[in-house]
């Protein structure tokens, strides 16, 4: 991690361990999963959420490689863009869950679909399948919890939003999770449409979540102002660094945000101040200043 | 009462077992059979539409109507594969007490 702020190198390999963590965790519930399902619907579709689930602690994982790669000839300016990249993956991910979630809940509310749950195999009719079910799922809901709830600390100290979003996919898991248990358990009583009514309660959060974190990804991907995570409001961070930067008379300010990095564009700047003196908050979160740079425009096609 | 719907032109020994088993599932219900034959779309159109409460006939597990009602496991013997066409029942999707009853009927019958 040579090429990373030496600031946030501890918290940054603690953040690849618990994704490697949630890589593992995840690749065991998709497996039990996957022979506990039978031909139940709502195990179905928990197990192809559990799958999307993979995608952005993946996406952190390539990102943080590149993150760490010196700039090539062909990448002068660096990977620090890749994080920003992958946020756009992990949050299309989140969206993409939600919205297959209403779109399966949905049909089976308006096929009127009554899921058949029988004898467990190998165990035989003295164990109904259901509660062999209700077992996996609750078992998939504990990784996604406590994995959860360590990464959004995190997250927020590193201003990782890749990793937010997979704190947020971890939300989105178990809350699934409990749905289908709920929705298994409620097939017993006879109430064939209580994990579609789960299901479709959740997924409007789920919605909601993917598509800001998605509005936010398409927002760095266009250069726009940094933003808050989670969130389309601005940073407050960077509303306090455009206002120190005047204080060296720096004109017009334009900020952008590559992955966690701020990098700042201005007219001019007086006196010979470092990065760690232009950034206006904590000394410790200086760091996420990688760049202000003056210009001296040719041309602007483009205002 | 269960109405029971055998399907029509199995064997003789297999008429004979679907017609012992039909009893068994009645009497463990302390209810009586209300039979009626008919061609295999014939029955499991009427399951579906909750005329009858089960079919009985010769089907594989891997048959087609599995995805439109829920078969039981083999009344006689175990299930060795999916495409051998055993003796079991059909029941309507999502009645699961009625079929867990059967199955463990069938379970106690093989022991």
């Amino acid at each position: 991690m040579t090429n990373l702020p030496s600031e946030i190198r501890d918290d940054l390999r603690r953040a690849r361990r618990l994704e490697w963590w949630t890589l593992f965790w995840q690749a065991t519930i998709v497996a039990v999963m996957f022979f506990a399902m039978g031909s139940s619907q709502a195990m179905k579709s928990a197990w192809v959420e559990d799958l999307l689930g993979l995608l952005p602690a993946s996406a952190f994982l390539i990102a943080l490689h590149f993150e760490q790669k010196e700039p090539t000839d062909r990448f002068r300016f660096g990977f620090a863009r890749v994080d920003s990249f992958a946020f756009l993956i992990s949050a299309a991910a989140l969206l993409a869950m939600g919205l297959y979630l209403v779109y399966d809940s949905s049909m089976k509310l308006i096929h009127g679909e009554h899921p058949t749950i029988g004898a467990a195999p190998l165990v035989g009719p003295d164990l109904w399948m259901g509660w062999v079910m209700v077992g996996v799922l609750i078992y998939s809901v504990v990784p996604p919890v406590i994995l959860g709830h360590l990464k959004k600390p995190l997250a927020e100290k590193l201003r990782d939003k890749v990793l937010y979003t997979d704190a947020l996919m971890q939300k989105a898991d178990w809350m699934t999770g409990l749905a289908g248990a709920f929705g298994v358990i409620g097939v017993g009583f006879g109430w064939w449409w209580a994990d579609s009514v789960a299901a479709l309660l959740i997924s409007l959060d789920i919605i909601n979540d993917g598509r800001k974190s998605l509005m936010t990804a398409t927002a760095e991907l266009v250069d726009g102002v940094p933003r808050k995570l989670g969130s389309s409001e601005v940073a407050s961070d960077a509303k306090h660094l455009e206002e120190h930067l005047q204080r060296y008379g720096a004109g017009r300010v334009r900020l952008r945000e590559c992955g966690r990095y701020i990098f700042a564009e201005i007219d001019r700047l007086d006196g010979a101040p470092s990065l760690r003196d232009l950034w206006p908050g904590d000394a410790e979160d200086s760091w996420r200043l990688a760049s202000v740079s003056t210009l001296q425009r040719v041309r602007q096609t483009v205002d | 009462m269960v109405r029971v719907g055998f399907v029509a032109g199995e064997e003789k020994d297999d008429v004979t077992q679907m017609k012992w088993f039909a009893e068994q599932v009645a009497a463990a219900h302390r209810a009586s059979v209300e039979a009626r034959q008919g061609t295999e779309e014939a029955l499991m159109r009427a399951l579906e539409d909750g005329d009858v409460d089960l079919v009985v006939g010769v089907f594989p597990k891997a048959s087609p109507w599995s995805q439109r009602v829920a078969l039981t496991s083999s009344v006689i013997r175990q299930d060795t594969d999916s495409e051998t066409p055993v003796l079991r029942g059909a029941v309507h999707r999502g009645e699961n007490r009625w079929l867990l009853g059967i199955e463990r009927l069938i379970e106690d019958g093989k022991k």
